[in-house]
């Protein structure tokens, strides 16, 4: 582990013991009837939450447990080699989050989580060896505003100035004062993220490190100087926060206009997202120990994995595709863009099997492709019936 | 499938390093754009006009006296047809709005493409960003 990284190991631990209610202790991790153990960011607990739920209802069900120090966390234990300790959540077939202690001795992660690729993070120059890559789904990331705030967009060259110079220095206003302006330390796949867009150097962004996504939106939506307050989270913690706080719309670098993650402010499409207008997005990634053949050496992790990339048949009780996009997340298959590296170049995508028309019914309310039942109810544009709807291929 | 791992960091550090040396290519100031990008790209010296220039952050375009939001070019009544047969020629492509009319082919392009989605220029301007350089480059940081 890098120095600067070791150094949030503190803080990290310290949001850990958080989790657990003062006076309780919580069980065993491994007491669980069949543990997948899994570590990273806390952009994505929201989408594990509602998975592990539903991962209850499967036949052979998989208890999914998370410690979210940051998301870095999710590819340096596997570099480093080191095991993970404290406590780290799970949730009820309800989706309530439990909490369960790790072995004192500490566990080896199954998986690890992170909204980046892990090469942006300190001190990951390459993925080990026997360590495999799997992209999951689309999550896009927002700096926000409390509601109380008349800010509605920011530019990249914007936050270059806001989070590079700090807001004082910055001038950008109503983002000068530095008590306001919210932030996370090197670790967080959201800063990494909002940094590449901006062009600033991860270790170089400023602003206060409230440690989690939630922190972020208490800080902001709770704000006393709401006009001043600029933070960040993934879309989908800020869209489980409209009341707090709002995203702002935001316009890259080579850009004309400031686009919100959807179509409008309200919206819950994804468009932007989906067609290349709002470029702050990445994949999911998981890191997963792989024998020499590319395969999950685990078979629970190989089942859990698989059931987001694909390559396991998803079972009945768990309706994968309705959860990422009710989370406000993306499935590949609804993506008309995709990039190479991290907030980098966009190209056309079309994906294997597109669910494009299915997204936009079940996220946007509504779609004007075509019903089906069949293929047959489809015309030559769209020939294959997909979901219920008339998709291109 | 396991993803390969080509020298991501080597990208973001050019990247970086070419944000911190101050964007030397010409920028207009409207639009600030890192050196580098999109240096493929035939839109490159096209710089996207109309409503990037309003004035206030939460305000559009000249031509929007309501200051409410916008929309770029094309609605879904008025589709961008790539089937036209336009060359990608931005003097073609290029809207009066500023978006871009065909199928996109660049990052700058799909940016920019014409939608009916709702957006607000934020202008990159000296007013606004009163660090930015005459020139309308990014000063190195701190």
């Amino acid at each position: 582990m890098s120095l600067r990284l070791a150094l949030y190991v503190p803080l990290a631990a310290a949001l850990g013991l958080t989790l657990a209610p003062r006076g309780v202790l919580a069980a065993p991790c491994a007491d669980l009837p069949n543990p997948v153990i899994g570590i990273g960011g806390s952009a994505s607990k929201p989408l594990l939450a509602k998975v592990a739920a539903a991962l209850h209802a499967i036949d052979a069900p998989i208890d999914l447990v998370y410690q979210s120090p940051g998301a870095c966390f999710g590819i340096t234990y596997f570099v480093d080699g080191t095991k993970i300790t404290g406590t780290a959540n799970y949730w009820d077939a309800e989706g309530t989050e439990q909490t369960c202690d790790l072995p004192l001795t500490g566990a080896d992660p199954d998986f690890g989580m992170l909204g980046v690729k892990g090469t942006l993070c300190e001190g990951v120059d390459a993925i080990p060896d026997g360590i495999a890559e799997f992209p999951g789904p689309i999550t896009s990331w927002s700096l926000i505003a409390s509601n109380d705030s008349s800010q509605t967009n920011i530019s990249a060259a914007a936050v270059y100035f806001v989070y590079g110079f700090g807001a004082a220095l910055g001038q950008v206003a109503p983002w000068t004062v530095d008590a306001e302006l919210y932030s996370r330390n090197a670790t967080s796949a959201a800063l990494i993220a909002i940094a590449l867009g901006a062009g600033i150097p991860p270790t170089k962004f400023k602003g206060i490190d409230v440690g989690t996504n939630q922190a972020m939106i208490s800080s902001v939506g709770q704000s006393l100087n709401p006009e001043n307050a600029l933070g960040f989270v993934s879309t989908e913690v800020a869209d489980l926060n409209r009341d707090t706080v709002h995203t702002l719309a935001y316009q890259a670098y080579d850009q004309s206009c400031a686009y919100w993650p959807d179509s409008t402010a309200t919206a819950f499409d994804k468009r932007n997202v989906r067609d290349g207008h709002y470029d702050l997005w990445s994949p999911y990634n998981f890191y997963v120990p792989v024998d020499g053949d590319g395969e999950i050496i685990d078979p629970e992790t190989r089942r859990l994995v698989g059931f987001f990339t694909g390559a396991e048949p998803l079972p009945d009780g768990l309706p994968l595709l309705d959860i990422i996009i009710d989370n406000g997340t993306i499935p590949q298959c609804a993506m008309q863009v995709w990039r190479d590296e991290e907030i980098g170049p966009l190209y056309s995508f079309q994906p294997d099997a597109p669910c494009g028309c299915y997204f936009e019914a079940r996220a946007a309310g509504g779609t004007d492709c075509q019903a089906c039942a069949g293929d047959g109810d489809c015309g030559a544009d769209a020939p294959v019936c997909r979901h219920g709807y008339c998709e291109v291929i | 499938m396991p993803i390969a791992h080509p020298t991501v960091r080597a990208r973001v550090a050019a990247r970086a390093l070419a944000l911190a040396v101050g964007l030397v290519g010409a920028c207009s100031s409207e639009q600030v754009e890192p050196p580098g990008d999109d240096t493929d790209d035939p839109a490159t010296s096209a710089t996207p006009t109309g409503n990037a220039t309003a004035t206030e952050p939460g305000t559009t375009t000249p031509d929007d006296p309501t200051g409410t939001s916008t929309t770029q070019g094309a609605t879904t009544d008025d589709p961008p047809d790539p089937t036209t047969g336009t060359t990608g020629d931005p003097a073609e492509c290029e809207t009066p709005e500023g978006c871009w009319s065909c199928t996109p082919t660049t990052h700058k392009q799909h940016l920019n493409a014409c939608t009916d989605a709702t957006c607000e220029p934020f202008p990159n301007t000296k007013d606004r960003l009163p660090l930015l350089e005459e020139d309308g480059t990014l000063p190195p940081l701190p």
